[in-house]
């Protein structure tokens, strides 16, 4: 090993594995490549074999699945009504995605995909983009009318106009922050408490009694970032859900 | 709960002779002491799923970090927006101006959108919404 072990940003380094370069752009399999794959992979092979025995008594792994699709089609249901059930495939794609990869990130030496701004934003482009494609496509041009709130009067309507049109917009910058934020800082802060039992252990017997309590905090961290690996995708996806309810419903 | 079950299990037969009538007594008496004590016992859980309930300093800190979030990417956007206009337009500071005040006035709405309640959706109108469905 060349670098610090200690070094808390190393985790979230790119490495080429398979260097694949196309005119100028480089489109190498990377680790945070393999890592999405590994995500889907994984969501797609558990999903599918706990549900193989369509046991009408599910196994633990089948309730399991059940549990995560009732909880997603009542959180969908909640947010965007009947009509947005049609999304249905789309959010519990998204909502599967974002977990699988956070609680992958928890595992050691595991790369945390959704720990990278662009990664995160992408999705958050595809809900967007989602959003304003169906919307279009489903009300045409009265879509608009999403941005124009009722009961305003004329002469500020054009100002409001412009405040939602800036909100609307801010959606996805929003949305990609808040889950790679809450990923990085956690993995960071992680390390961190981590490194310092390695530090501390270093100087001997003071050291490695005092590490004791680095150690406990990294524990509790643990646990804490668990909670947050869950928490964030669940965000993710209620948020999904009410944009969808934009696309849906225009009419608030 | 099931304690409870199985004392209203034994008085099934409606047929009581006398010996029956005091020993039903008896067991009325232990239910009734059993009553109080799971009355008891609830009023404790109650109180301890209230304190539970009760936001912690960590959702707290979530819920700060979430409305930070939606304001701050308000006012990041406007300044894109307006930094964009003038980079094409030319009007060097004013489209920032104008557009950082609006970004400010979208993170603003932003965060009232986010903390005000929500809706039920119109599809189902008469379903009142259940849960405040956001984290």
């Amino acid at each position: 090993m060349e670098h610090d072990p200690t070094d808390p940003i190393h985790q979230f380094q790119i490495n080429r594995i398979v260097p694949i370069q196309i005119g100028d752009w480089d489109f190498s399999f990377t680790n945070s490549a393999l890592f999405m794959v590994l995500t889907v992979a994984v969501a797609t092979a558990f999903l599918y074999y706990t549900t193989r025995g369509r046991g009408l008594v599910p196994s633990r792994g089948q309730s399991i699945t059940e549990l995560s699709y009732e909880f997603t089609a009542n959180m969908l249901r909640d947010a965007a009504g009947t009509a947005g059930m049609k999304f249905f495939p789309f959010v519990f794609s998204i909502f599967m995605f974002v977990l699988v990869a956070n609680l992958f990130g928890m595992v050691p030496y595991f790369f945390t995909v959704t720990s990278h701004l662009i990664v995160t934003f992408a999705l958050a482009l595809l809900v967007i983009g989602v959003v304003v494609g169906y919307g279009f496509y489903k009300h045409g041009l009265k879509w608009l009318m999403v941005f124009v709130p009722s009961g305003v009067p004329g002469y500020i309507l054009p100002l409001v106009v412009a405040i939602e049109i800036v909100s609307f917009l801010s959606r996805p910058v929003s949305l990609s922050v808040r889950l790679f934020a809450n990923m990085l800082a956690g993995h960071i802060t992680l390390k961190v408490f981590a490194g310092f039992v390695v530090s501390m252990s270093a100087l001997g017997t003071l050291g490695v009694i005092g590490s004791i309590l680095p150690l406990l905090m990294t524990i509790a961290l643990t646990a804490l970032e668990f909670l947050v690996a869950a928490l964030q995708a669940y965000v993710f996806a209620v948020l999904t859900c009410m944009y969808l309810n934009d696309a849906v419903h225009p009419h608030h | 709960m099931a304690e409870k079950d199985t004392g209203s299990g034994t008085d099934q037969p409606s047929l009581r002779t006398s010996a029956e009538s005091s020993e039903t007594a008896a067991w009325d008496a232990r239910r009734a002491a059993l009553e109080a004590k799971l009355a008891q016992h609830r009023v404790r859980n109650a109180a301890e799923a209230e304190r539970e309930s009760r936001p912690g300093t960590m959702q707290g800190l979530a819920e700060g970090l979430k409305l930070g979030s939606e304001f701050v990417a308000g006012v990041v956007v406007g300044a894109a927006i307006g930094y964009g206009i003038d980079y094409f337009a030319g009007t060097m500071p004013f489209g920032l101006i104008v557009f950082l005040m609006i970004g400010f006035a979208a993170g603003v709405r932003n965060v009232l959108r986010s903390v005000s309640p929500k809706p039920a959706p119109s599809a189902n109108a008469a379903e009142p919404p259940l849960k405040d469905s956001e984290s």
